[in-house]
């Protein structure tokens, strides 16, 4: 059953202009030890996804569905309960590090914090190893346990989110665009320090990001996401080579090739559907050049094709080919 | 710091300054003969003359305006037309009473402020939240004076519960006075007969004063912590585990409270406007009510030291809240 | 031509109008703006809406609301209702003038300045700093005290507190605005100094007016009331809220209390109007994080 399991998972948000659907029956499975990336553009409900795993989402939103972890459903158990597995089971890590970190607090604060509300006996030399050790396998000096979040660069502060993140040793990591906002130097520093990761603890990961390029590097599997819809899940290497999807392929067409002797950049036209009201139909319809005529009217199945799942008319085998 | 703080009065005086020259020339170059303001219409030419003269108003204005500074810098505040006393003799004896009625009502607004606008930003858009929005725009349209009147109705003269004037009630007034803050003063003496009564008298003036501030307060506290929840820190927070409580106190306000005690120091200058008109509400007898007093009875030299004193006041309390501001929080200490 | 550009005026106003009232800090700015409607038209018509003379007796002092009175009769024996009525005159009038006198002092003297910085820029901005952080209230009894009563003195008291707020307000504006490049590519062709500030930092900076303006005439209503309630006001009889309030404190006690709570109710609505309609605007125009979704 693997460590994570989404179920028929749909998130909507009220709001004063609507209720908008962030995500829409999403299924998916991480297994042990398996590094999941998950993609697609900005609004395509991927952070939202990544936030419900805590139960981190703002009090306007209603979810459904089932994420099953360790064989419970996380979206049943109380709010006591829930915060015992934030920061030891599941962890998460944000995009903005400089704002991640709380500014009147040193690092060493930081983790006795973490320490204290699910170890409570843990004393304070454990701790410190603790810390300290968490600090080194993310490649930070240990003795810097005593500065100030405005001590540290961007990149610094992340690599101590990432420690504070898996101090505590959780099966899953959720890392929401971890380093979209780092220059890309340091995002290759931490992009090293997850895989790092990933190579030495028992640990499964979610990355959510909308760099191709970065799932690429780190990822086993890639779920991508289109207008709160799962499009196309499968292993890495598969989805890359050939991508069934349209918009996974066009999603990878898009990537600038360095190699290539192309002079356009390729791009998809058009823009993502109103999520307050979606049309009926597949949701890629308007900018899809497979488009056909059941596209507009009956949202397509997903299908299970040699490992991976796609979710398109063109593969369900329902209407003319 | 030793430098900031220097270069902080440093830059006050400038504006102590500027604040006594508009005052010297409003009251002087204005339309309006004190002399004859006070002693009225049908006076003696050679009265007016000699008063004139003696209050040095016949000599050339860039002269007066020197002797003024000097004065001032001296501690001579001039001398009352009505009692003959000295203006800063006068204040000092009052400072107290305003101070006492400032300090409460302030507590007042500081505690409804925190509190009120804490809780409607962490319930936002929930009914608390929309009752602290209309609470701040409903209460700061309320004339001060009118709500110490209706405060004044109500437990005064519906309830009977409270005093509705004065500072205190016949002969119970501490003894001996050390500050003149009658609580300070009553703690200090064990005088616990006085410091009921002193209370009593403090309620209402303060509530009044108090709760009309606090609706800048609360519009700004929950603002503030509003944007202060939405910072990422908070949400990692949470995401770690730790408890909602820890989160909220720990976390959200210990970082949004600094800039916000910040604020409201600045807003005392608001304070004061307001002080005058519940010193004159309920007959509290402060520098507020003697101002007004004084300008019935056209004593020119209480008015000018009063507006003088009020300046030199307002410019203390302003270095004051920059200086903690400055050292709570290093970097602004250029 | 004429017709057509009227023509679009008005259907986009009517469409703007029609989204505001979609969202609530819309219709907040509605809701102030209708109280502001009403004070403004019963200050223009209080000869035909008011019952009573506001200065003439026109009933037993000191009777409580009744049908005849419906907020009762003062000591005078002068009917509250019709001065509650006729007092939108003197708090319009003086708030009005007041707020005319200081933008129109404060709103230039910003734009000159803002413009041209330098020592003027510095001198005038410590002026305006000193008197912008002085309680204003006691700044503006000070001068009604030297000064005296009448409409014109009291205006002129109240503006002087509020011309920094212009002043600040613009020269911000305009400080920011001056380095935008579309001034400095209006000044690379050779436009003229004052056509830079008129034609093109003026309009930039003018939305936010509104919003100060407002704001600022309920303060002004508020300022002009305290010091009618310190006597430092307009003469008695006139109807005043202010000096009617101070009037009626003294029967409190007797518990004829329709006297004090009537003008206090005036100016609560009024300056509720001004600042629902000023913060309405606001918000609607520059939402606040949290605040909208």
């Amino acid at each position: 059953m693997g460590v994570l399991s989404i179920k028929n998972l749909s998130i909507e948000y009220k709001t004063r202009s609507g209720t908008v659907r962030a995500v829409e029956d999403v299924n998916f499975v991480v297994g042990e030890h398996e590094s999941l990336g998950v993609v697609g553009e900005s609004g395509c409900g991927k952070s939202t996804l990544g936030t419900a795993i805590l139960r981190l989402l703002p009090p306007n939103a209603k979810i459904k569905g089932e994420i099953v972890f360790n064989g419970k459903n996380l979206l049943s158990l109380t709010d006591e309960e829930m915060r015992k597995i934030r920061g030891k089971e599941i962890a998460m890590i944000f995009q903005d590090p400089m704002t991640s970190l709380n500014p009147i607090m040193r690092v060493r604060d930081h983790f006795f914090e973490l320490f204290k509300v699910h170890e409570p006996t843990m004393k304070k030399d454990e701790m410190t190893r603790l810390a300290s050790e968490a600090l080194e396998s993310v490649g930070t000096d240990p003795k810097r346990l005593d500065n100030y979040p405005f001590e540290f660069s961007g990149g610094m502060r992340q690599r101590v989110m990432i420690a504070l993140a898996i101090a505590l040793k959780p099966k899953l990591l959720i890392a929401d665009e971890p380093t979209t906002a780092l220059d890309v130097v340091v995002q290759e520093q931490i992009m090293q320090v997850l895989k790092n990761l990933m190579k030495t603890k028992n640990m499964s990961l979610i990355l959510i990001t909308h760099d191709m390029g970065i799932v690429a590097e780190l990822a086993e599997k890639v779920a991508v996401m289109y207008a709160g819809n799962l499009v196309e899940h499968g292993e890495i290497k598969q989805i890359y080579n050939e991508p069934k999807h349209p918009y996974t392929k066009m999603l990878l067409e898009s990537i600038p090739n360095i190699k290539l002797e192309d002079t356009e950049l390729k791009y998809i036209p058009g823009s993502p559907p109103d999520l307050k009201n979606p049309p009926k139909g597949c949701k890629y319809y308007p900018r899809c050049p497979y488009a056909k005529e059941i596209c507009k009217i009956k949202e397509p199945e997903t299908v299970e094709m040699g490992g991976r799942k796609v979710k398109c008319h063109l593969y369900s085998g329902s209407g003319n080919e | 710091m030793k430098s900031y703080i220097l270069t902080r009065i440093g830059l006050s005086i400038p504006m102590i300054l500027i604040i006594l020259t508009i005052v010297f020339f409003v009251l002087r170059v204005l339309p309006g003969n004190p002399v004859l303001a006070m002693l009225g219409p049908k006076a003696p030419p050679s009265v007016v003359k000699a008063m004139e003269h003696q209050m040095g108003l016949d000599k050339p204005i860039l002269v007066q305006y020197v002797d003024y500074l000097k004065n001032i810098a001296k501690g001579d505040f001039g001398h009352s037309t009505v009692t003959g006393m000295p203006v800063l003799k006068e204040l000092m004896q009052k400072f107290p009473a305003t101070l006492e009625l400032t300090i409460f009502s302030m507590a007042v607004a500081v505690f409804i402020g925190i509190f009120y606008g804490t809780i409607a930003a962490y319930k936002l858009g929930t009914p608390i939240d929309i009752s602290a929005r209309i609470y701040s725009i409903f209460v700061y349209s309320f004339p001060v004076f009118w709500f110490g009147l209706m405060l004044q109705l109500i437990f005064g003269v519906w309830l009977h519960w409270l005093p509705v004037s004065g500072e205190s009630s016949p002969f119970m007034t501490p003894d001996p006075i050390h500050t003149g803050i009658y609580v300070l003063d009553a703690i200090i003496n064990g005088q616990w007969d006085v410091l009921k009564d002193s209370l009593e008298h403090l309620i209402l003036p303060s509530l009044t004063l108090g709760i009309v501030i606090s609706s800048i307060f609360v519009r700004m506290v929950r603002a503030n912590v509003v944007l202060t929840l939405s910072q990422q820190f908070v949400v990692a927070a949470r995401a770690r585990g730790v408890k909602e409580k820890t989160v909220l106190f720990k976390h959200a306000l210990k970082n949004a409270l600094p800039p916000i005690l910040t604020i409201m120091g600045l807003q005392f200058a608001l304070l004061l406007g307001g002080a005058v008109l519940t010193e004159v509400t309920f007959s509290w007898p402060g520098i507020g009510s003697y101002l007004v007093n004084r300008i019935h009875s056209r004593d020119f030299a209480a008015i000018q030291g009063t507006i003088v004193f009020f300046a030199i006041f307002v410019a203390i309390i302003s270095i004051l809240v920059d200086v903690i501001n400055a050292w709570i929080n290093p970097r602004v200490r250029y | 031509m004429v017709k057509n550009s009227n023509q679009m005026l008005s259907s986009r106003l009517s469409s703007l109008v029609r989204e505001m009232l979609g969202d609530s800090s819309g219709i907040m700015a509605f809701a102030g703006l209708i109280i502001l409607i009403i004070f403004i038209l019963m200050a223009l018509f209080a000869p035909l809406i008011a019952p009573y003379s506001p200065v003439q007796p026109s009933g037993n002092p000191l009777s409580p609301p009744s049908w005849h009175h419906i907020m009762g009769t003062d000591n005078m024996g002068y009917d509250v209702f019709s001065r509650f009525i006729y007092g939108s005159r003197m708090a319009l009038t003086i708030a009005s003038v007041a707020t005319l006198i200081a933008a129109g002092i404060g709103i230039p003297l910003g734009l000159v300045v803002g413009y041209f910085g330098g020592a003027l820029d510095r001198v005038i901005t410590m002026i305006m700093d000193s008197v912008y952080t002085f309680p204003g209230l006691i700044l503006a009894i000070a001068i009604a005290a030297v000064l005296g009563p009448g409409i014109i003195n009291i205006s002129l008291s109240i503006a002087v507190v509020y011309i920094p707020t212009y002043y600040r307000v613009i020269r911000s504006q305009v400080t920011s605005v001056k380095n935008e490049l579309y001034v400095e590519s209006a000044y690379s062709i050779g436009a003229k100094t004052s056509t830079i500030i008129f034609k093109y930092i003026l309009p930039n900076v003018l939305p936010s007016i509104i919003v100060v303006l407002s704001m600022n005439i309920a303060d002004a209503i508020m300022t002009e009331a305290g010091l009618s309630f310190l006597g430092l006001g307009i003469t008695p009889p006139t109807p005043d809220w202010g000096y009617d309030l101070a009037n009626g404190q003294q029967f409190l006690i007797s518990n004829d209390w329709w006297m004090a709570f009537f003008p206090g109710v005036a100016i609560i609505l009024i300056v509720l109007g001004f600042s629902m309609f000023a913060e309405g605007l606001n918000e609607y125009f520059n939402p606040n994080i949290g605040e909208k979704r």
